[in-house]
């Protein structure tokens, strides 16, 4: 009997998703020029190949497609930065700042980012989604912690969860549906079960959940965010990637947004301390956030009452389709 | 293989811009288009050789409004140091295109003369 191997579709990214993640990392002047020369180059290769008779979803593909990947061009322009005085004095700092915090801090645990794992594969076949854009996440909560304070902030509103702590482990994962109406007539979907006609829209909600498992094996899962779609079937999201990072950002020490990259360990998670998980956001063709929010988790050996709320102002940086923390 | 990896990179743009100041997507079609497809320069690939060549002072940048309306364009050109350069990187490549000329031209001679 032969076997055989379906190839995965290449992923897809938006000409926004493009040049955020090719310009992430650079200090904010030599980003903005690099991203409007990017974002220049993009648009002038959508406007060339619309005149040669392609849809302007597809125009957009090839156009991305023929930038080759975004995290080599990013890799290269952060080499090239890191090849000048300002960039090693950058280096220099920050190395003595992580070393600094390291000494200083407090009990903690990583954060790694992941792209599909066990966990993810078996919420797909569970049949709880099929992302294009996936990010999974997981951490071990420090020593001692009882409660660990979730916070799903939209801008102007603010959802609380606290999930008592049994085990030490968490996951987390979000998906980002960047179903393209073309799609439909370029690759199957084996998997769907409803038409796409009737479940699927251009742009669907965003989908994000976080559960703990328990040192026996149980899980506990969190409530379904506001704007999200934790409980509804994604059936438009396509065949997963098989890189399966998310269009999804998480926040740094100066909680402002940078983008994931999966298999790194990103941020340490302390106790009483807010820790921003990721950033969700469902850009428009305009650019702008209009919706999703940002995802902070506090573990806490404290009492479930005396458990703080975060002071942080969440405002939209629309230019590279990122959240932004600061506080008041 | 891509020509491009084997260190002439910095030569193809270089020459491209010994001339009029361009753009980066004019760039990228000058030389995909001179050199016939050979170059199949990878356009995300362009802009941080750019940067570099710029960070080293052998060309310089400047935003121009495009002439056909659209976003504004990064115009790029040779410095006087980016003239020397491409002067050096011309004599050298010279320099290489012959020895290997001569190289091949002798294993060819002995082969016929096995």
């Amino acid at each position: 009997m032969t076997r055989h191997t379906a190839k995965r579709p290449a992923r897809v990214l938006s000409l926004n998703t493009y040049v955020h993640r090719a310009t992430v990392g650079l200090p904010r002047a030599e980003r903005l020029d690099a991203a409007a020369e990017l974002r220049a180059h993009l648009l002038e290769r959508v406007a060339e190949l619309e005149g040669q008779g392609y849809a302007h979803d597809e125009a957009e593909h090839l156009a991305v497609r023929g930038m080759g990947d975004p995290v080599v061009t990013n890799r290269q322009l952060l080499g090239h930065f890191f090849t000048t005085p300002v960039g090693w004095a950058c280096v220099s700092l920050l190395l003595a700042g992580i070393i600094g915090w390291q000494v200083a801090s407090q009990p903690k645990t990583s954060v790694r980012v992941t792209g599909l794992d066990d966990f993810s594969l078996t919420l797909l076949l569970k049949g709880g989604t099929l992302p294009t854009d996936y990010l999974h996440l997981s951490f071990d909560v420090p020593r001692g912690t009882r409660f660990l304070k979730v916070i799903w902030m939209n801008p102007g509103r603010v959802q609380e969860s606290v999930l008592p702590v049994v085990g030490s482990h968490i996951s987390g994962y979000v998906s980002l549906p960047t179903w393209r109406p073309w799609w439909k007539s370029r690759s199957p979907l084996p998997y769907a079960d409803l038409p796409w006609s009737k479940t699927c829209h251009a742009e669907q909600p965003f989908h994000l959940s976080l559960e703990a498992q328990t040192s026996t094996g149980q899980s506990q899962r969190l409530p379904k965010p506001e704007g999200g779609n934790l409980n509804g079937l994604l059936w438009c999201s396509g065949i997963p990637s098989e890189v399966g990072t998310a269009n999804a950002w998480w926040t740094t020490d100066n909680f402002s947004a940078s983008a994931a990259t999966p298999g790194l360990s990103l941020r340490a998670v302390k106790l009483d301390h807010w820790t921003p998980l990721m950033g969700v956001g469902h850009p428009r063709a305009n650019g702008a956030v209009t919706d999703g929010g940002v995802l902070l988790v506090l573990p806490s050996d404290k009492a479930r009452e005396q458990l703080p709320t975060p002071n942080y102002i969440l405002t939209a940086d629309n230019f590279f389709n990122e959240w932004k923390l600061t506080r008041p | 293989m891509n020509p491009l990896k084997s260190g002439t990179l910095d030569l193809a743009l270089l020459s491209a811009l010994d001339g009029p100041p361009r753009y980066g997507l004019e760039i990228l079609h000058h030389v995909n288009g001179r050199s016939g497809g050979l170059f199949d320069m990878k356009e995300g690939s362009l802009y941080p050789a750019l940067h570099r060549l710029v960070k080293a002072g052998w060309i310089d940048s400047e935003w121009r409004e495009s002439d056909r309306g659209g976003a504004p364009r990064k115009y790029y050109h040779l410095t006087d140091d980016g003239l020397a350069a491409l002067a050096s990187k011309k004599a050298e490549w010279r320099t290489l295109r012959g020895a290997l000329d001569a190289l091949l031209l002798r294993h060819v001679g002995a082969g016929r003369r096995a």
